[in-house]
């Protein structure tokens, strides 16, 4: 049984004249490492809020590891866009938050948090504030208080364009930092990207959304990019510029319909 | 200091400035100088601290009590209920219409000469900037704060203590640091207008006296107590809220 399946999904928001997504069906195995890409606007962040119940007036079927998603709230762990850290919180208290909903004692939160902490390399900023920090650092600590999340038991893992907010030099560094962490993770994980090479390194499918509303997923196998060194090979470039001029037309189309 | 020596300078200034005008004048009942306020104070030291201040800050710390509980209730309730927030909203604004001046003397009527007709008025001008202040503060938490927090599979009432209070705090705080003084305005407003003690009511006894330096004795300690209050607040706050500027 897969863990996502979407069966015939069709959604607009309320506040918009058209659809983004028609009819829509695809499946995500257990395990699967997903990348998903599209042009802005596309739909791809709105596959997250249907999935996490944030979005709750769609027509067709959503199956989170077999229930609705009204009845799956403990499955999936989400990492936003922004860190979205609590200014008044320290590290180590941002990390334990999703603890705190959880029937375990206020020690063992704080055990689990300090582990996670271990685990993005931030031990030793615990007591430290988020604006003490670093861009880079702060979507490690997001990453950390999803980490737990996971711990506990979710399994799907859904990260939000986690680097978008970052400057080339630090995503870089972080995506492969990611790439380590998703490799030991053994969860199902489903990532949103503008980046074509990010979403090419991280993945082993990538999920391209294409048109307006978005009818279906063309699903591209990239399990054989294994390091960033493997996105200079020739079969690799190649796919970096269809995707690319997939992109292109598709932001073209865009700009056409919204008359620019 | 250094912080603070524009301030004092320019406060030092207009001391200078008035004392040389009320010199000039020379008619202490028209304007007295700040000399002679000065002595008039210590002179009726005994009755204006240990009778009238505390009776002006009873009734301060009764209306402002009141106050943060009404506002507080009012604010958690309209920002939980959009119909109770349609509902309010504009009748709390319209209690701000009402001249408090012109119908404190009715509070005498209905509640005596007791410290409950003062309470009434200070709550009257308290509440409301504590009400819209701490609203505001709690509508001004981002969607996506509370968005995260319901994936984590938080209730309502889990987001509104660990998100939308904190981050109400430092609205509750300035509302609390502008609602001091009026607190106190409001106190000795109703006091001018009808009580047995109070520096209000010391000083427009002072007024029927044509002292000059006693109607303005009572109005010094007024504003020192408010900021003395404002400034414990203050230290409070910075020690509570050190994250004001990073939301």
């Amino acid at each position: 049984m897969p863990l996502v399946q979407f069966t015939d999904v069709t959604f607009g928001y309320k506040e918009d004249d058209y659809l983004l997504l028609e009819n829509l069906s695809f499946a995500v195995q257990k395990n699967d490492i997903i990348t998903v890409i599209g042009a802005s606007g596309c739909g791809k962040s709105t596959l997250f809020r249907l999935m996490t119940c944030l979005e709750k007036e769609y027509k067709g079927s959503i199956s989170i590891n077999g229930k609705s998603p009204e009845n799956a709230s403990g499955t999936a762990a989400f990492m936003p866009q922004k860190d979205l850290l609590m200014p008044w919180r320290n590290i180590l208290k941002n990390v334990t938050l999703p603890l705190e909903v959880l029937p375990i004692s206020k020690s063992e939160r704080i055990g689990i948090a300090k582990e996670a902490l271990s685990k993005v390399g931030l031990s030793d900023c615990e007591k430290k504030r988020p604006s003490e920090l670093s861009g880079g650092m702060r979507q490690r600590v997001s990453f950390a208080r999803t980490l737990v999340q996971l711990w506990q038991g979710r399994e799907l893992l859904l990260l939000d364009e986690p680097f978008s907010a970052l400057d080339s030099l630090t995503r870089i560094s972080m995506q492969d930092w990611l790439i380590g962490q998703v490799n030991d993770l053994n969860a199902t994980v489903m990532m949103v990207t503008h980046d074509v090479e990010e979403a090419m390194l991280i993945g082993n499918k990538i999920f391209l959304l294409t048109g307006r509303p978005v009818k279906e997923i063309s699903i591209i196998d990239v399990s054989g990019i294994k390091c960033r060194d493997d996105l200079y090979l020739p079969q690799s470039v190649k796919l970096k510029n269809q995707l690319v001029s997939a992109f292109l037309t598709e932001n073209a189309d865009k700009a056409e319909r919204s008359g620019v | 200091m250094k912080k603070h020596l524009p301030a004092i300078l320019t406060g030092a200034g207009l001391l200078i400035l008035w004392q040389i005008i009320a010199m000039c004048i020379n008619a202490a009942y028209i304007l007295p100088s700040p000399t002679q306020i000065a002595v008039k104070i210590w002179e009726l030291r005994d009755p204006l601290f240990t009778v009238h201040t505390p009776a002006t800050m009873l009734v301060t710390l009764l209306g402002l009590l009141i106050s943060v509980v009404l506002g507080v209730g009012l604010a958690v309730i309209m920002e939980k209920f959009e119909t109770v927030e349609r509902a309010l909203y504009p009748v709390i604004v319209t209690t701000q219409t009402i001249p408090v001046t012109a119908i404190a003397p009715l509070f005498v009527l209905w509640l005596g000469y007791g410290i409950w007709s003062k309470v009434l008025v200070s709550v009257l001008i308290t509440f409301f900037p504590i009400t819209i202040s701490l609203h505001d503060g709690l509508k001004s938490t981002k969607r996506e704060n509370e968005e995260l927090l319901r994936t984590m599979g938080m209730s309502s009432a889990a987001i509104f203590i660990k998100l939308k209070f904190p981050a109400a705090l430092p609205s509750f705080f300035s509302a609390i640091k502008m609602a001091i003084p009026l607190s106190i305005l409001g106190a000795a407003m109703g006091e001018w207008l009808g009580a047995q003690s109070g520096l209000g009511y010391f000083s427009k006894r002072m007024m029927t006296q044509l002292d000059g330096a006693g109607v303005f004795a009572p109005v010094v300690v007024l504003a020192v107590c408010a900021m003395l209050v404002v400034a414990v607040i203050s230290a409070i706050e910075r020690k509570l809220i050190t994250w004001r500027k990073e939301i």
